[in-house]
């Protein structure tokens, strides 16, 4: 795999956000949130739909800017980071993928290696090797020539996880990964996710309606609702069915699985 | 490698062995210099052809005095201007159309999406009506105000994609060009009511795009322009591959997604100016020759755009070719061969990928 540079620690600080709007004031989509994303770390998002997930990690991505509050990366306000410094340091895998033109699952990957080149650079030998690598740690390599757009939706997922690893970061953001995928794709991805963390110490933050998956390879999770953090901490702690009932309205059994080696949930009924 | 000849699930063995054959990229350099020496023939032979026969070998013979040498006289004279004024002008077209279609995520976009040719034309209208006089750089009045529609087509489309966000909308840049281009035809309409009967005939005929050039004046001065796009173009191979993907997830590799989009988008209007201002709006270069290139190297822009500026090139001198000789010895109007052709070759490429 291609090797990343020094661990990422992402922080965010009171960070609060709202989209532009006619109303005054604008209504909020993250109120004040605060939390911490060790280095080497993976840190689950959880949240009901409209939570304010995909914002927030459209906020630690740099895609938005925050109404107020900061995004730090290591002490460095991402703000002040470059368009290019940033994609050096942070990679983010899309739910999904689409490509209106039909290219190769090596020029997807390859495009990765945007932020590493200057201007009127092409992809030379280096770059090459660097995307094949990140294609073999992803179990797509006899993909390479395919056309990415007759792939499957958890091979396509795989690829797209390739090209942020050969963008080389420190920290991959994921807005549910899984969302589409069948059961084995979803055991494929997690063991992935962890496998990457544990081999080259990537930073990973992964927003998910997959409680199962959280459970598995999260070790902190943080739980948001209107915005709002409304838990937050080691998964062993976090993951209780009560604050499951204060997240999604849900009564739930969680247990500790033997054969899994992690926290189950099952979902058994809507709160009156 | 189109995907629509792709088989779904190829197997295990079928991909190894693709895997095993290596990257398309080994080819690269040999399809550029096909594409390159299929343009650099068209060059050159075109001209041999017309209601003159004359020979290469005379015209390049240089034991025959200039004077008393008509074969090249005809040549470097008569000939050879409108077949690089065709080169050039298929050259842009097919760069502008490689670049609206990524930036607009629609294999359909062209330059004439985005109201830049009826901004060019509705320009070279109002300067042929009005018989304006004004000159620049030695350039006909025509060509500069078409030069000016265009990029002021652009500008209003633009700035109306990027008035509620951040970034262009690809969606009010599409539409947007649409609702443009039907407003600037009926402008021209009505420019045309008002022009008298000659006027009017200039018009029509400047508006069936023709690659009427006899001198090289014309060329030398769509040069500058042309530069400025190519080096543009030049800094856009892998921007264009992530912007086709999507403006979010090329952010997220490091793209600068406003200024790559300015400068994509004012490199295909600065082309597209300089071969309308050329040759009227010439239709259909721009949707088929990315298209058929895409069919013979794949989707990757550094291959796309060389190739289709060579491969437009070609096929542009082609079809002059067939505009001059078809009813000779009159001259059809490049823009009827173009549209004539590329009609029918749009309709299979449609159904050849459904």
């Amino acid at each position: 795999m291609p090797s990343a540079n020094s661990p990422a620690l992402i922080r965010a600080v009171e960070v609060s956000f709202a989209y532009p709007s006619r109303l005054h004031p604008a209504p909020l989509v993250l109120d004040r949130v605060s939390f911490s994303v060790e280095p080497g770390t993976i840190v689950g998002l959880l949240g009901p739909n409209g939570s304010g997930k995909t914002t927030l990690l459209r906020l630690l991505s740099g895609m938005l800017v925050p109404t107020s509050g900061q995004v730090l990366l290591g002490d460095t306000p991402i703000a002040s980071m470059s368009r290019r410094a940033l994609a050096r340091r942070i990679a983010v895998v899309p739910q999904d993928t689409h490509t209106t033109f039909d290219f190769s699952v090596l020029d997807m990957v390859l495009m990765g290696r945007y932020p590493h080149l200057g201007a009127f650079e092409l992809e030379g030998a280096d770059d090459v090797r660097l995307a094949r690598e990140a294609l073999a740690a992803t179990g797509t390599l006899p993909l390479e020539t395919r056309a990415f757009s007759t792939l499957s939706g958890g091979e396509r997922q795989r690829v797209v996880i390739a090209g942020a690893l050969a963008q080389a970061s420190s920290a991959l953001l994921l807005d549910e990964p899984t969302a589409s995928l069948d059961p084995g794709y979803q055991l494929a991805i997690a063991s992935l996710l962890a496998q990457i963390t544990r081999d080259l110490g990537t930073t990973i933050v992964v927003s998910t309606h997959d409680l199962n998956l959280a459970a598995s390879i999260c070790s902190r999770i943080v739980m948001i609702r209107h915005g709002r953090i409304v838990a937050a901490g080691p998964t062993a702690d976090t993951l209780t069915a009560e604050h499951l009932r204060t997240l999604y309205g849900v009564e739930s059994d969680v247990h500790f699985h033997e054969q899994a080696g992690h926290l189950t949930v099952v979902p058994l009924s809507q709160v009156r | 490698m189109p995907a629509v000849s792709t088989p779904r699930d190829p197997g295990p063995a079928r991909a190894r062995h693709e895997a095993g054959r290596g990257p398309a990229r080994r080819n690269v350099r040999g399809s550029l210099v096909g594409f390159a020496v299929l343009a650099a023939a068209a060059i050159l032979l075109a001209p041999l052809v017309g209601s003159t026969a004359i020979h290469l070998g005379r015209v390049f013979d240089r034991s025959i005095p200039w004077a008393e040498n008509l074969d090249a006289q005809i040549f470097f004279i008569a000939r050879l201007p409108r077949v690089l004024a065709a080169a050039l002008v298929g050259c842009a077209l097919a760069l502008a159309g490689v670049v609206f279609q990524a930036l607009l995520r629609n294999p359909l976009a062209s330059p004439d999406t985005l109201g830049v040719s009826a901004g060019a034309s509705l320009g070279a209208m109002v300067a042929i009506t009005f018989n304006a006089s004004f000159t620049a750089f030695g350039l006909s009045p025509v060509t500069i105000a078409s030069f000016i529609g265009s990029l002021g087509a652009l500008t209003i489309v633009y700035g109306l994609a990027i008035a509620r966000r951040r970034g262009a909308s690809t969606l009010v840049l599409l539409l947007g060009g649409v609702a443009i281009q039907a407003l600037l035809s009926a402008v021209i309409a009505f420019v045309q009511y008002l022009a008298d009967f000659a006027q009017t005939y200039r018009n029509v005929r400047w508006l069936m795009g023709s690659l009427d050039v006899v001198s090289y004046a014309p060329i030398v001065a769509a040069l500058l322009p042309l530069g400025l796009a190519f080096i543009g173009v030049a800094m856009l191979p892998r921007v264009l591959d992530l912007l086709s993907v999507g403006s979010d997830s090329a952010a997220a590799r490091g793209v600068d997604v406003v200024r790559m989009e300015r400068i994509a988008l004012a490199s295909a209007s600065l082309a597209t100016g300089a071969a309308v201002s050329l040759a009227g709006p010439v239709s259909f270069i721009g949707i088929i020759v990315p298209h058929l290139v895409r069919l013979m190297v794949g989707a990757n822009h550094r291959l796309v755009l060389p190739a289709s500026a060579l491969f437009g090139a070609t096929f542009l001198i082609a079809c002059d070719l067939v505009a001059r000789t078809i009813i000779s010895p009159l001259e059809l109007p490049v823009g009827i061969v173009t549209a004539l052709v590329g009609g029918p070759v749009f309709l299979w490429l449609l159904f050849r990928r459904t």
